[in-house]
């Protein structure tokens, strides 16, 4: 037998069924905009290799039919060899490209993807190509001939994956600690743990990380140690609201009688305080990830995050502070980021105010 | 280029101001000590040196009116200039050569980057007042370059013994007396640095008044600077340039200078057994057969640089015009690499042999940006005939260490030339032996092992006669160009915009640009009109 803990719908106080949490949050343009932004984001993240590729969605090739392009999709990439087409193409990275003036015998049919060029193929004829229709560069070319377009879509996975992990891990990491302080109280937590959180909120978390990122071998540089890196130094926030709200609850009546009914100290704190704490955890998380989508994109900017030849959208960006008039490497990176940060905000304003009774109009 | 050819039948004209930018501030306009480039850039026309560099390479003599060397070539005699004084008005002797020299040797002197010139020197003597007589160990043709040593005076900065720490900082307090055409005025720290001609300067003035160093550290500020009449030179990058190209306006009235600067970047293949490839000779030319090095010239550097076949600088007279740059074929380098016995036997789209694969790791100086763009993009070129190249950026002290104790597989980097063409240190084998503590005694890291070079660059440093020295440097350029001890990319194009008044602004044929030879900014004159 559990006790239902106030946040049950059927325990409304007042009687009048109110608008569900989802319909609040629906009902906020942005909040739904946002999200649209950001799942067609993650669709785009995902299926990049099928959108901006040199790799075939469909081929025949001496006779065989293949969907070369496919193989590249998570998890196939990581199961799956190249096959006879993809390594022809990393001999010859135009090779299909140059398909309509130089035809090869052994190609029946061919269907590339919608921007037939690979985040990392190097076109020299492309070099520091501004944006046009006839180039099939929609999005123009870097300094070194890489499609930016392409970089853009594959730079997508970067962002959101930093982005989440990174929250999905300081939060992990900010609610035991916090819910620890919280629910134990005592000397535990005003001489230690707090006193750590507050410490660590001292640091200005962008410096330590490029501190952190400074000592570590180049060699090691790559999302997950960023990610990693990320959320080991932005988990205080999370770790506050934990405390604070495991310590308001602790005494409440619904944990009260949980414990009389014999649960344990790890019971209470996961099944009965931390459900009932979600709100505010959930709502600075969503704001937490923006943060993090920026914080990537800063230190790749510097040139300390993702390191080129790997797309990111910070180190595509930074390219504009050698080539000044190249408004198309500072224009279509910048707006990625605007977007997606300002889509997390505007989510994040929507799940407070869908979430939150304390919010209300 | 062009110079209007009224203006250059007119007579010099005395007067005016040069102004141009430095990039950081001077360290010291102490010469001995100096080793920086920026330092360089002013001392050079406070102080004249014995022999310095003319605009094609050839030794000019400055202070030194002429020299000779016994029959055996084991001593040079320098007779010295005649009626030459210091700023301050004595007069410039024999004494105040040995005395430069001496402070150069003496260990408690900071001229670490001085001194190993001179290792080839057994003693200098003062033979009379002009005349100094340098005695060689054995006899070495390089050596007479040791001696554009910009000579100071005794009888300023002489100390007492043990007591160098007068010396070693010296010029901070007291300002620099040199014999150059220009004497110091001004030095505001961080600011700028003002030097006025000198009035009894042997050759005559200089035809400027003026020249004024300003210190920007940013080469965009610098442009901005040029362009908004606070400079008068400015140096251009190459992205720079593609966007003043389209905006004509903003190069009115300049006169532009391109040359290739006297240093080459090169890709370096380690040969000492430490890894399965590059002992290969045939895996090294393909290296350089697959790399697209003209391709980034053309595309990348927008034809504004040039590629190497060797560790000479392009057109000079030790450089063998029969040696052509390899062209890009990455199916010869293929076919190489096929001969050698590297080939894909897996499908996986890198070549092996013997169980391993054809992949190593390219180290590369993090903080230079261009060299891992490049790297990026030879990357590529490898991939696309089964080379999988790994790039490997280090820190710059980390970088050093590491090909100083050759701990790499292969790494980039660039080179900078002396003013003797002797390949000594990059290409002779006693240069790639490790010390017991592990690091290498000299340039040569990749453990270029040719008995055939050795003998030549032994001989090419006892030969005097410059068509003899040629010869040998000819034969080395072949050979290296056949093992491919290093794939040698290209030198990038130094461009420099100067305003278009200053009549008699030429530029070195040798890459020594417009400043780093003799007589150089002397020559320059500013039309009255103008001024």
């Amino acid at each position: 037998m559990e006790t239902a803990g106030p946040r049950d719908k059927d325990n409304a106080q007042d009687g009048a069924p109110g608008p569900s949490a989802f319909q609040t949050f629906a009902r906020r343009r942005g909040a739904a905009r946002g999200l649209a932004f950001l799942l067609l984001l993650a669709l785009a993240a995902y299926f990049a290799p099928l959108l901006a590729n040199n790799e075939p969605l469909f081929i025949r090739y001496e006779g065989v039919a293949r969907f070369t392009a496919f193989r590249g999709l998570f998890p196939l990439n990581r199961l799956l060899k190249r096959d006879a087409v993809s390594l022809r193409l990393v001999e010859d990275p135009d090779w299909l490209l140059n398909q309509r003036t130089r035809p090869d015998p052994k190609v029946s049919s061919v269907l590339l993807p919608p921007v037939p060029f690979s985040p990392l193929q190097q076109r020299l004829d492309d070099v520091n190509t501004p944006p046009s229709w006839r180039t099939g560069h929609y999005f123009g070319c870097d300094d070194s001939g890489r499609d930016v377009l392409s970089r853009v879509l594959h730079g997508a996975k970067v962002s959101l994956l930093v982005g989440l992990l990174a929250v999905g891990l300081s939060g992990l990491l900010g609610v035991a600690v916090g819910a620890a302080a919280g629910y134990a109280g005592g000397w535990l937590d005003l001489l230690i743990v707090s006193r750590l959180i507050e410490v660590m909120a001292c640091f200005p978390t962008f410096f330590l990380i490029l501190a952190a990122v400074a000592v570590m071998d180049p060699k090691y540089l790559n999302i997950w140690t960023i990610t990693v890196v990320i959320a080991a130094t932005s988990w205080t926030g999370m770790a506050r609201y934990a405390r604070a709200e495991f310590m308001r609850m602790k005494g409440a009546d619904f944990v009260a009688a949980a414990k009389a009914l014999g649960a344990s100290p790890l019971r209470l704190a996961l099944r009965h305080i931390l459900p009932n704490a979600m709100t505010p955890l959930l709502v600075n998380a969503t704001f937490d990830v923006a943060g993090a989508v920026l914080m990537e994109a800063a230190i790749s900017f510097l040139g300390v995050g993702v390191q080129p030849p790997d797309p990111s959208w910070g180190n595509i960006l930074s390219l504009v502070t050698r080539y000044w008039d190249e408004w198309w490497l500072g224009l279509f990176p910048g707006a990625a980021i605007f977007l997606t940060v300002l889509s997390y905000n505007l989510v994040g304003e929507g799940v407070r105010d869908a979430l939150d009774p304390r919010a209300e109009e | 280029m062009a110079f209007l050819p009224g203006l250059e039948a007119e007579a010099p004209e005395d007067g005016g101001t040069f102004t141009r930018a430095l990039p950081a501030d001077a360290v010291t306009l102490n010469p001995v000590i100096a080793n920086d480039m920026v330092s360089y850039l002013v001392y050079k026309w406070i102080y004249d040196p014995l022999v310095d560099v003319d605009q094609d390479m050839n030794p000019v003599g400055v202070l030194a009116e002429s020299w000779e060397n016994s029959p055996d070539n084991t001593t040079t005699t320098f007779h010295l200039r005649k009626g030459v004084t210091w700023h301050d008005g004595k007069p410039f002797t024999a004494d105040d050569v040995l005395f430069t020299y001496e402070a150069c040797m003496d260990p408690a002197v900071d001229a670490i980057n001085k001194r190993p010139s001179f290792e080839a020197v057994a003693k200098v003597e003062r033979m009379n007042d002009f005349t100094v007589k340098v005695t060689w160990k054995e006899p070495y043709a390089p050596g007479l370059m040791a001696w554009n040593l910009h000579i100071m005076p005794r009888h300023v900065y002489a100390y007492a013994k043990g007591r160098s720490q007068d010396f070693n900082k010296g010029s901070a307090d007291v300002p620099p007396v040199g014999t150059g055409p220009f004497r110091f005025a001004e030095w505001k720290r961080g600011e700028r640095i003002v030097l006025k001609a000198n009035p009894r300067y042997f050759g005559g003035r200089p035809h400027l008044d003026t020249m004024v160093f300003k210190i920007i550290p940013q080469s965009q500020t610098q442009l901005a600077a040029y362009q908004t009449g606070q400079l008068d030179l400015t140096a251009i990058s190459t992205e720079q340039w593609r966007q003043l190209k389209a905006d004509q306006a903003l190069l009115k009235g300049a006169t532009v200078f391109e040359y290739y600067g006297r240093q080459f970047m090169y890709l370096a293949w380690n040969m000492d057994g430490s890894n399965p490839f590059f002992r290969d000779r045939r895996v090294r030319q393909a290296m350089t057969y697959a790399t697209n090095r003209q391709g980034i010239v053309d595309k990348v550097l927008d034809g504004h640089g040039i590629t190497c076949s060797g560790p000479f600088y392009p057109g000079s007279w030790e450089s063998n015009p029969a040696i052509k740059p390899y062209p890009y074929d990455p199916a010869r380098a293929a076919a190489l690499l096929d001969a050698a016995g590297w080939k894909d036997r897996k499908g996986d789209g890198v070549r092996e042999k013997d169980g391993k694969p054809l992949a190593f790791e390219c180290l590369v100086p993090a903080e230079v940006d261009q060299f891992s763009r490049f790297l990026e993009i030879f990357q590529q070129d490898l991939r696309r005939i089964g080379v999988a190249m790994a790039i490997r950026k280090v820190e710059w002290s980390v970088f050093l260490d590491r090909t100083q104790r050759h701990q790499f597989q292969a790494y980039l980097s660039g080179w900078s030339l002396g003013d003797d063409p002797d390949p000594y240190g990059l290409l002779h084998s006693s240069q790639a032996k490790l010390l017991p503590d592990g690091m290498g005694t000299g340039q040569n890291d990749v453990s270029y092992m040719s008995p055939e070079v050795d003998r030549l660059i032994e001989t090419e440093q006892r030969t005097f006669d410059r068509a003899a020295r040629q010869r040998a440097f000819w034969r080395i350029h072949e050979l290296v160009a056949q093992d491919q001890p290093h794939t040698y990319l290209f030198m990038g194009s130094q461009i420099v915009a100067v305003r278009s008044k200053f009549q008699n602004v030429r530029v070195s044929r040798a890459g020594y640009g417009l400043f780093t030879w003799y007589p150089s900014v002397k020559e320059w004159w500013v039309p009255k009109g103008l001024r």
